[in-house]
């Protein structure tokens, strides 16, 4: 109450133009006081009354303004909450990707070392050693390589008792049935 | 109504003004200074600050033989290393001695004083640690979680060079170090394009330096070395690497060193110096002996330098960066330098008495008594040194320095392999202006003057090749790192040094060397050999020779040339002797291999003999009627022939043994390989017969004077009955040579 008391006490009129100063202006001489300029009278409009199917048609216009705004909001969030799940996927993806790829970097460096290591225990140094010492082979003479003679044209060789019949195989009949067999 | 400002505030306005202008300055000069004057400096440390930028190593290039077999390949490894100044205490001290010592295999003294460097935060243990052994260590460290051996011990990624053959071609392939650039071979000369470029991972920090997420981050791949496919086939070297590494057991040499090239094209097939080195262990001395001689060294000077000495000498590829007199295989040189300039043809004769004067001097031919009356063609098989004195003197000096300079005597050949030995004139050779008739006359049956092994196939694959001089290559084309060819090696024709007439005489000429010459060992059935033998003493060591032999095949359709050096033989040193039965029984393996149809005269049919008739599924009195001129030893009381040995068709003597079995599942007869060394062909035979064994006549058996040195089976180990032993054979009369 004492703040009360003690705003109620306060001068505000200080703050005030004091009412002869207002007067002395000279501005103020030459300009209508407040008091003299005119105001047109305020005009009173009486509110229209609704009628029911008015107020029902606005309330629907309402309520339809009210579905799109939720519709919109509901369509800006769902499209925030996707590109936050698709942002998550990718950086959810790109840590798979970049273990994927050190799997796979690892997978090809035990790769290369065991293939490595596969060349070696096949050089050419071992495998004749196995062979001969092991194995008791001897290297291929020439007398067991068997020279064919590839210089004629190629040649089909029907096997068994099947034999082409020359008219078929020559006639135009027989090279669509043996083009549709082919196919 | 307006009112001036007082003077005072006037004076406040021109001082805020100053003060105002000033601070301007000063901050458009800061900005001037740090935008322009240490921009980049500036940017750096705005770079560092705010990026996080990781270099991806680039996968170095692998080397391949000409059949695509992986020579050299890389892959990921890891470097340990620990940080001493982390240690807490000994336990701690002591479980990472345990832990790398059993781990990783590592020296433990040298551990221990790696981690006694308490000052130091970083010590290398071990590189190219493979991932299994990586994990154990991780393993180690996780078990022992209470010890913090993670603060100490530390794992980088490192990459690892592998050399799946080991030794293989050491000398050509070379090896990387451990910044993995190469050591060099290959790997030295090609390593700008085997390195490849590194690539980046460039990833925004935060303000607490921590990575801001993959968004924030920009890869750079990096770019795979090119690969490269070398024209050294893999069967060819390894054959020229057993034979050499064979020929120093056999002869007690120092070094063995060889060479293979095509023909046509100069592409090196095969290149070997013995004894080399294992790649996966460059810096370990191959040489037993000398690795425990220079363990027993007590002064560390003194074995670090021999050390330094013996590493140095088995990387070194003696084929290029060695010289050597040639001695008369350079008769090959001359001789074809004469004939194209009609200094002589082969109608010349010449008497040789067994010397000739030289100026003040006697120059003697490596025949006491002389060769008599001998036309050009034997003046080279019999490798003469006066007819050649006399061949040179004839020439001149101009004409005889036109034809080394042509021959590529006098200029590296180019080869691309790192330290090719570079001719000196004045120091390896005779320069024209200080060529005397003495230094001519020598250096016609070559000596006084040192050419590198890779010259001198060099200038006899000229002869070969129809007088075009070839630029030797062992690098055939590179791959990009989806294996597409991105450069091929284009062969080379450096200049055409003779005709082709004057080539296809010399190369008739040497084919007369091999067939009756001092070459003579090196001849192999079937196929026309062409050669010339070479002996040469080494400068500045007594006693010591080099034995060498040069050649190429066929004869008449040459495809590769070859060249032999034995380095310092103990006992026999002649070319004739030493190194052209190497080269025969290699020129045979690589023919073979080549598909190269032999071809054989009738004396060579004659000493081929007979082939096994097939006697399966023969009752046994058919068989005994078909074998007739064999002897035939009937295991078995069956009445059909179900097995023989030999098998039907292969080669042997008349008169040699033939098993034949007549029961399945009956045990094989065995017996033991007789010793047939130092035997004539008829000794051999009889005594593998007796033995129930027969024989396959292998080397240089035309010449009457023959004698057996090898044999295929080991004498007095057991083997089948009937089973074929192939028996070398070579002469020692008339192979000597200058």
């Amino acid at each position: 109450m004492a703040r009360y008391q003690k705003y109620s006490d306060a001068d505000f009129a200080r703050f005030e133009a004091p009412a002869s100063a207002y007067h002395q202006n000279a501005a103020r001489k030459l300009a209508p006081s407040p008091e003299q300029t005119s105001r047109p009278p305020m005009r009173l409009v009486e509110r229209k009354k609704k009628t029911a199917a008015q107020a029902r048609r606005e309330m629907k216009i309402g309520a339809r303004q009210a579905a799109k705004i939720l519709a919109v909001s509901v369509f800006l969030l769902s499209m925030f909450a996707v590109l936050l799940y698709g942002r998550l996927r990718v950086d959810e993806l790109s840590r798979e990707v970049d273990a994927a790829t050190v799997q796979l970097q690892e997978a090809q460096d035990a790769n290369t070392r065991l293939n490595m290591q596969l060349d070696s225990e096949f050089s050419l140094e071992r495998v004749e050693a196995y062979a001969r010492d092991v194995l008791g082979m001897t290297k291929a003479e020439g007398y067991q390589i068997e020279h064919i003679d590839l210089s004629g044209e190629d040649a089909v060789v029907v096997s068994g008792d099947k034999t082409l019949s020359e008219s078929s195989e020559d006639s135009f009949v027989g090279r669509v049935l043996e083009y549709l067999k082919s196919k | 109504m307006q009112t001036r400002p007082s003077k005072q505030t006037a004076h406040r306005a021109t001082v805020a003004l100053v003060l105002l202008s000033l601070g301007f300055v000063y901050c458009i000069g800061a900005m001037v200074n740090a935008a322009l004057v240490h921009g980049e400096e500036n940017r750096l440390k705005a770079e560092q600050n705010q990026l996080s930028d990781t270099q991806i190593a680039a996968e170095r290039g692998t080397i391949y033989d000409s059949n695509m077999k992986v020579l050299a390949k890389s892959a990921s490894a890891w470097l340990v290393y620990v940080n001493p100044s982390q240690v807490k205490d000994d336990d701690q001290k002591e479980l990472i001695v345990r832990g790398l010592v059993d781990i990783l295999g590592v020296d433990e003294e040298g551990v221990r004083n790696k981690l006694s460097k308490t000052e130091t935060g970083y010590q290398k243990i071990a590189g190219e640690i493979e991932t299994d052994v990586k994990e154990s260590l991780e393993a180690y460290m996780t078990e022992h979680k209470d010890a913090k051996l993670s603060q100490v011990i530390g794992i980088d990624p490192d990459t690892k060079r592998y050399y799946p053959y080991s030794s293989f071609a050491s000398t050509i392939i070379g090896f990387t170090n451990a910044d993995d650039e190469g050591v060099g071979g290959v790997e030295m000369q090609y390593n700008d394009d085997l390195t490849g470029v590194s690539g980046r991972i460039i990833t925004a920090k935060n303000a607490r330096q921590g990575a801001m997420g993959s968004s924030y981050e920009t890869t750079y791949d990096a770019q795979a070395g090119e690969s490269l496919v070398l024209t050294i086939d893999e069967v060819i070297q390894y054959y020229l690497e057993q034979s050499l590494e064979q020929a120093i057991t056999d002869t007690g040499a120092k070094y063995a060193y060889g060479i293979v090239m095509d023909t046509d094209t100069g592409a090196i097939l095969g290149m070997t110096s013995k004894p080399d080195f294992d790649l996966n262990n460059p810096r370990e001395i191959s040489n037993k002996t000398k690795a425990e001689e220079i363990a027993a060294m007590t002064d560390p000077n003194q074995r670090a330098t021999e050390t330094s000495n013996a590493l140095y000498s088995q990387w070194r590829n003696r084929t290029i960066s060695d010289t050597y007199e040639p001695g008369s295989v350079f008769k090959t040189v001359v001789v074809s330098a004469a004939l194209e300039e009609g200094v002589v043809d082969l109608d010349t004769t010449y008497t040789c008495t067994g010397s000739i004067r030289v100026a003040d001097r006697v120059q003697h031919c490596w025949k006491a008594g002389g060769h008599g009356t001998e036309t050009l063609t034997e003046g080279l098989m019999n490798s003469c040194n006066p007819f050649f004195i006399t061949i040179g003197q004839s020439m001149g000096q101009e004409m005889f320095y036109k034809y080394f300079e042509a021959f590529g005597f006098t200029e590296k050949t180019g080869i691309d392999l790192p330290a090719e030995a570079n001719p000196v004139a004045g120091k390896t050779y005779h320069a024209l202006e200080d060529m005397g008739i003495t230094e001519l006359s020598s250096s016609s049956f070559g000596q006084t003057f040192q050419v590198s092994p890779i010259q001198m196939i060099t200038a006899v694959n000229t002869i070969a090749n129809g007088g075009k001089l070839m630029q030797p290559y062992v690098v055939d084309s590179k791959l990009d790192g989806d294996g597409n060819v991105v450069y091929k090696t284009t062969p080379t024709v450096k200049r055409q040094v003779i005709s082709e007439k004057t080539a296809d005489t010399v190369a008739n000429m040497m084919e007369q060397v091999v067939s009756i010459g001092t070459g003579k060992n090196a001849y192999v059935a079937g196929f026309h050999v062409a050669g010339k033998t070479g002996t040469s003493e080494k400068i500045g060591t007594d006693g010591a020779y080099i034995a060498s032999f040069a050649g190429f095949a066929p004869a008449d359709d040459p495809q590769i040339s070859i060249l032999i050096a034995i380095d310092e033989p103990v006992g026999e040193h002649g070319g004739g002797a030493v190194a052209a039965p190497i080269a025969g029984e290699l020129l045979e393996k690589i023919l073979t291999y080549l598909n190269v149809e032999p071809q054989y005269e009738d004396d060579e049919i004659s000493n081929i003999s007979s082939v096994a008739p097939s006697l399966v599924t023969m009752s046994v009195s058919e068989a005994k009627t078909t074998a007739a001129k064999f002897q035939l030893k009937v295991v078995g009381n069956g009445d059909t022939v179900v097995s023989q040995i030999p098998a039907a068709g292969q080669q042997m003597r008349t008169g040699g043994v033939i098993v034949v079995y007549t029961e399945e599942n009956t045990p094989r007869e065995m017996g033991t390989v007789p010793d047939l060394s130092n035997m004539t062909m008829s000794q051999a035979n009889s005594a593998a017969v007796s033995a129930g064994f027969n024989i396959r006549i292998a080397g240089n058996a035309h010449s009457g004077e023959v004698l057996s040195y090898k044999q295929s089976l080991d004498a007095g180990s057991e083997a089948e009955l009937g089973s074929v032993i192939t028996v070398y054979f070579k002469s020692n009369v008339d192979v000597e040579d200058g």
